[in-house]
């Protein structure tokens, strides 16, 4: 008998507990609804990613995290998980966004668009592996591009590979090859070690560096005499070997830092790689002359493209700026205007007068370089494997964006003139027929 | 003369007061019961509305997101260049070209009609001249 109370007092004790709970869930329900998760409110009152142009590429509706544009600029934005952001902005910019505040970038949707199918249909054609375009603004450094190859849609991360979803622009780092030597000529010429007219002995091969040198080579056929216009024509390594033959090791190290190679990237909270300069002590001969055709060092899509804008903005370095209003970032005078200038002229020579067939457009004033990287694997650089570059700007006489391409692996042309130039011509095709911009008459075309 | 106050604290005013006050007291009571009753659908409604509006955001939201899908600058690079579009600065610079000569309609008088008198609101066209018009567009 006296189990059966005690028992029976337990059942009431439960159906009054819950009762109770009852009464307290149905309270809660009734004045402010019972929570629904949190998961929901965090991803619904998460802020926005949009473009410049006010395009939303990241926003939440109906507690779920959508990325309207899919694959554009997916690397870059990056994904979020069920919380917090995974990956690209969504992770660099998790606290703010999380607290609400909506993210605005200096990326323009249609050259982002321009870009990536550009570097897509380059690297396909090419069968190449991988590859990045940047694209920024000449007179502040906003980054209007910064394209990945292959594509990657934050819609549905889970179904691509970590490689797929590489920022590869800002994150990859290679041998910025050929390219490099536009940029060491402008340093040249801004020290007076070299005039664009000053006359070269240029044989095919040359021995460089005493007792622990090597033989360097060029790869395409030339005038056993160049000019420096044609070294960069041409783009002889044996003639970039002579251009540095008086440059202090220090100075031209100190150039190329000034450029913004193996220094990190002044952008705010993104993650960005720094790339590599030897240290001045291993600076000899052979490290001088190879570094002046850029081997021995190393470089992200997104320091080329900042290096050559220091010659499209009339000698001055502009960080490159991906959110609006994240600070100023750094300003640096790098060569003077005037070999700004020059140097304008001599690039534009190299596509007017070497490779207009692949990176000119009739009527317009493009500037730039290409590089052809041996890819160093196993300690080696090997002979299958390259990286095809190209640096620009345009227009050349007065610039308003710098690009920067670079494609790995290909298998099919991978000269810089053969993959990347092209891919430069048609971002710049692209955005000079957004622009508007009538094209110049052939006879009334200035002197350059 | 000092007037003198004096409080009338008998029974009958007591029962009087308290009679009052539980009039007053319940009549507002009452009120507010009526008030209440009156305005029951009120929060209802609301509720419903609450209700209504997340619906009409969300649809609202997820036509945006599909507006943006559908005209992102992929898909109209895309049917650009399939619909035979060509780029600005692809096509090749136009020099000149001839503007072919419209013939003019059968019916049209070789001079314009002499204004009658009896029209006369003092308004009189000039007479339109036959001579060829050239046009020269100059990019600037």
């Amino acid at each position: 008998m006296e189990v059966k109370i005690h028992n029976r007092s337990r059942v009431m004790q439960v159906l009054a507990l819950a009762m109770f709970t009852l009464l307290v869930w149905a309270y809660a329900q009734l004045e402010w609804g019972l929570p629904q998760g949190i998961r929901r409110t965090v991803v619904q009152s998460r802020g926005s990613i949009v473009a410049s142009d006010g395009s939303v590429l990241a926003r939440s509706v109906s507690g779920k995290r959508v990325y309207p544009q899919g694959t554009l600029a997916g690397q870059v934005v990056g994904m979020m998980g069920s919380t917090e952001g995974l990956e690209g902005l969504e992770v660099a910019y998790n606290n703010s966004l999380a607290a609400g505040e909506d993210l605005k970038l200096t990326l323009d949707p249609r050259t982002q668009a321009n870009a990536e199918a550009a570097l897509a249909e380059g690297v396909k054609k090419h069968q190449g592996e991988y590859g990045s375009v940047v694209v920024i603004e000449t007179r502040t450094g906003r980054v209007l591009a910064a394209a990945s190859y292959p594509p990657f849609n934050p819609n549905e991360w889970r179904t691509y590979s970590p490689d797929a979803r590489r920022n590869r622009p800002f994150l990859d780092v290679f041998e910025p090859g050929s390219t490099i030597k536009g940029l060491v000529v402008g340093a040249a010429l801004n020290e007076g070690h070299t005039t664009p007219t000053t006359v070269y002995d240029t044989p095919m091969r040359r021995y460089v560096g005493g007792r622990w040198g090597s033989t360097i080579g060029d790869a395409v056929d030339h005038p056993s005499q160049l000019t420096t216009k044609q070294v960069l024509r041409y783009s002889s390594n044996v003639g970039m070997s002579h251009i540095v033959e008086h440059f202090p090791a220090a100075d031209m190290r100190n150039y190329l830092s000034q450029y913004g190679f193996g220094q990190d990237v002044a952008l705010p909270v993104v993650s960005t790689s720094t790339g590599r300069l030897q240290a001045l002590r291993k600076w000899d001969d052979l490290v001088r002359a190879t570094n002046a055709f850029g081997q021995g060092m190393s470089s992200t899509t997104l320091q080329l493209a900042a290096a050559f804008n220091v010659l499209a903005n009339d000698g001055l370095y502009v960080s490159p700026r991906l959110v609006e209003g994240s600070g100023a970032g750094e300003r640096r005078e790098v060569v003077r205007p005037e070999t700004a200038k020059t140097m304008r002229v001599l690039l534009q020579a190299v596509i007017d007068d070497g490779i207009f067939h692949a990176a000119g457009i009739k009527g317009y004033a493009l500037g730039g370089k290409t590089g052809t990287a041996q890819v160093v694997v196993d300690g080696k650089y090997s002979n299958s494997l390259y990286d095809s570059v190209f640096a620009g700007f345009f227009p050349a006489d007065a610039p308003r964006v710098t690009v920067a391409v670079m494609v790995h692996g290909a298998k099919l042309d991978y000269h810089g003139s053969q993959l990347a130039a092209p891919i430069y011509r048609e971002v710049a095709s692209g955005m000079l027929s957004e622009w508007g911009a009538a094209p110049t008459v052939a006879d009334k075309k200035p002197e350059q | 003369m000092i007037a003198r106050l004096t409080m009338d604290t008998s029974a009958p005013t007591w029962r009087g007061r308290a009679m009052r006050y539980v009039l007053i007291y319940m009549v507002l009571a009452l009120v507010l019961v009526g008030v209440r009753y009156a305005t029951h659908d009120v929060r209802v409604n609301l509720r419903a509305a609450a209700d209504r509006e997340k619906v009409l955001i969300a649809q609202r939201d997820t036509l945006e997101v599909q507006v943006q899908t559908l005209t992102t600058p992929q898909r109209i690079r895309e049917w650009a260049f399939t619909q035979g579009m060509r780029r600005f600065a692809e096509a090749e610079p136009k020099m000149n070209a001839d503007i072919p000569t419209i013939p003019l309609p059968a019916n049209l008088p070789a001079s314009p009609p002499e204004p009658s008198s009896d029209a006369g609101v003092g308004l009189k066209l000039p007479p339109v001249s036959q001579s060829r018009l050239e046009v020269r567009t100059q990019w600037k």
